[in-house]
């Protein structure tokens, strides 16, 4: 899932890769980084999401290198929902991007299965979100605080491990503003509690 | 040259109860000759060819109805050799999967293959037995595959797409070091394995642990079939991976020194071993580390050592009592049957001549 707040934008995960009945990583970072202030959620297929996210990366890339200025938030989205739409009987890939750019602060952009784009101020996806639209409806505010957003989306993202047999592990997020990537890990251990920041 | 092709079951198949002149429209346009052996005119191709042929018709057909299976025999069609691939037996053999054909045993390795990172240096480590079904097709075969000189791979799954996949990216990999100049990475040779891989979209059942040290320093990676890629300091794959990660689960530490590591990975490789059907026979481990030299232990430990057997089958002159003795002689045995002595070498040779090189 990801996010709006008030200084930009976060993106939360759970850890859990399955194969089958099979735990193939109990530690997946999910979030993956296709910009200095671009990332996204990845849910569906491992490999094709894998694959997506690394050619969206190599383009944007080369994007910033060639017109000298990080790309927007909407050009990455662009760029992920061309591929999934054109290779959309290939692939079983479901995205959320969220970044940050000075232009247009933080924005937060879902491709669902069939390769729509839609621009949110928050996104679930993947198989806990079917448990979590309740829990996310509930409790979302516009222009929340930093730490309101921590613990909306940590709450969350608590709620989709207790009831998606599928997902669980740890939760990491990524707080995306002015400043820059700010990492978080929360530990089933503690109960998902902080301090959370890693970096 | 036309060439000619079984009808295959193509499953976007331009099939269609045309008219002849359709038909004729059809053999027309130079890309197709057709012979028609049945009134029913029925037009097949290829999901592939038809996109060159022209925008005809298309229908998806039910093509395992028995009535449609019959035209299939009735009809012959000829396309024209186009360049490119041809992927028409794909759909053949689709389709004669769908009919209940099974597919050609390929020699699997259900494998445990292991991995462990520590101070500074990597371990992989790999049982040695490869089967086929039922059958243990090798006792004593090697899973552990060169990369580079500091990169080596761990495989599983099917044994002949491990070894190709792992020789063809070991050839690119000394090539790119080559042309850069530089030592290979572990991540370079992690991301061509994972590419070459997602492009035949889990066709390839290469299952592999890839390890190795770089000058960015330690790398250990699990590379799936379909192209994913996971990270994580001890790693456990094949059909004793989950024996072997319950080794890792409750042994490893984040401290491990060499020894250490090998022993953990030789354990994990153990359970696998013996825990796992699929998996048997003796541990081979790998030793990257560090500014040395990368050690191949070969049978490493060989905890399945074939040892003397206590007693035999076979029973001693004299086990069965007898009552009186009978010595007939050759001469004596003449008068009881007719001894023929075959002549011409040929004949008394048959099936002990060996044959070089036939």
């Amino acid at each position: 899932m990801a996010i709006n707040f008030q200084d930009g934008v976060i993106l939360g995960a759970d850890s859990r890769t399955t194969t089958g009945a099979y735990i193939a990583n109990r530690v997946t970072d999910k979030l993956t980084q296709v910009h200095d202030t671009i990332w996204c959620c990845r849910s569906g297929s491992a490999a094709d999401t894998q694959a997506v996210a690394d050619i969206v990366s190599y383009h944007l890339n080369m994007y910033g290198v060639v017109n000298n200025e990080a790309p927007s938030t909407q050009v990455a989205a662009s760029l992920f929902q061309e591929l999934c739409y054109e290779n959309k009987d290939a692939l079983s890939a479901g995205i959320i991007i969220a970044g940050y750019d000075p232009r247009h602060g933080g924005q937060v952009y879902s491709i669902p299965l069939g390769g729509s784009l839609h621009k949110q101020s928050f996104a679930i996806g993947g198989s806990g979100s079917t448990y979590i639209y309740g829990y996310t409806d509930a409790h979302w505010k516009e222009n929340m605080t930093e730490q309101e957003g921590i613990d909306f989306v940590r709450g969350s993202l608590q709620e989709a491990i207790k009831w998606d047999g599928s997902s669980g592990g740890v939760i990491r997020m990524v707080v995306l503003t002015k400043k820059g990537a700010v990492r978080h890990l929360y530990l089933p251990d503690t109960n998902y509690t902080g301090p959370g920041v890693t970096n | 040259m036309p060439q000619a092709k079984t009808p295959s079951c193509g499953l976007e198949c331009l099939a269609a109860k045309a008219s002849t002149n359709r038909l004729r429209e059809l053999r027309h346009s130079k890309q197709l000759t057709l012979d028609f052996t049945s009134p029913i005119s029925l037009l097949l191709t290829s999901a592939t060819s038809l996109r060159q042929v022209s925008p005809f018709f298309c229908l998806q057909s039910d093509y395992s109805t028995p009535a449609f299976c019959s035209l299939l025999r009735l009809c012959t069609l000829r396309v024209a050799k186009m360049p490119g691939f041809d992927f028409s037996n794909y759909n053949r053999n689709a389709a004669l999967h769908a009919r209940g054909v099974p597919l050609p045993k390929a020699t699997s390795t259900g494998t445990t293959i292991v991995g462990c990172i520590y101070d500074n240096g990597v371990v992989i480590a790999a049982d040695t037995r490869a089967t086929s079904g039922p059958i243990v097709a090798d006792k004593n075969c090697e899973k552990l595959h060169y990369i580079a000189p500091k990169i080596w791979c761990a495989g599983a799954g099917t044994a002949a797409d491990t070894e190709f996949t792992t020789a063809l990216i070991s050839s690119n990999v000394e090539l790119h070091s080559l042309s850069t100049g530089r030592d290979p990475r572990v991540i370079t040779c992690m991301t061509m394995l994972k590419q070459h891989l997602f492009r035949y979209q889990g066709h390839i059942g290469a299952y592999l642990v890839v390890a190795g040290v770089d000058p960015t320093g330690v790398g250990l990676y699990t590379v799936h079939a379909h192209g994913s890629t996971d990270k994580l300091p001890y790693v456990t794959m094949g059909s004793g991976s989950l024996a072997a990660m319950s080794v890792f689960e409750s042994m490893w530490q984040p401290d491990l020194d060499k020894e250490g590591a090998i022993a953990l990975c030789s354990e994990a490789i153990k359970a696998g071993i013996f825990n796992d059907l699929g998996s048997g026979s003796n541990v081979d481990v790998c030793v990257i580390e560090k500014d040395k030299p990368t050690q191949l232990l070969r049978n490493y430990e060989r905890p399945n050592e074939r040892g003397q057997k206590e007693r035999n089958y076979r029973f001693p002159r004299g086990t069965t009592a007898w009552l009186n003795q009978k010595v007939i002689s050759k001469e004596d045995m003449k008068k009881l049957v007719t001894i023929e002595t075959m002549s011409g070498d040929d004949n008394l040779t048959v099936g002990e001549k060996m044959e070089v090189d036939a």
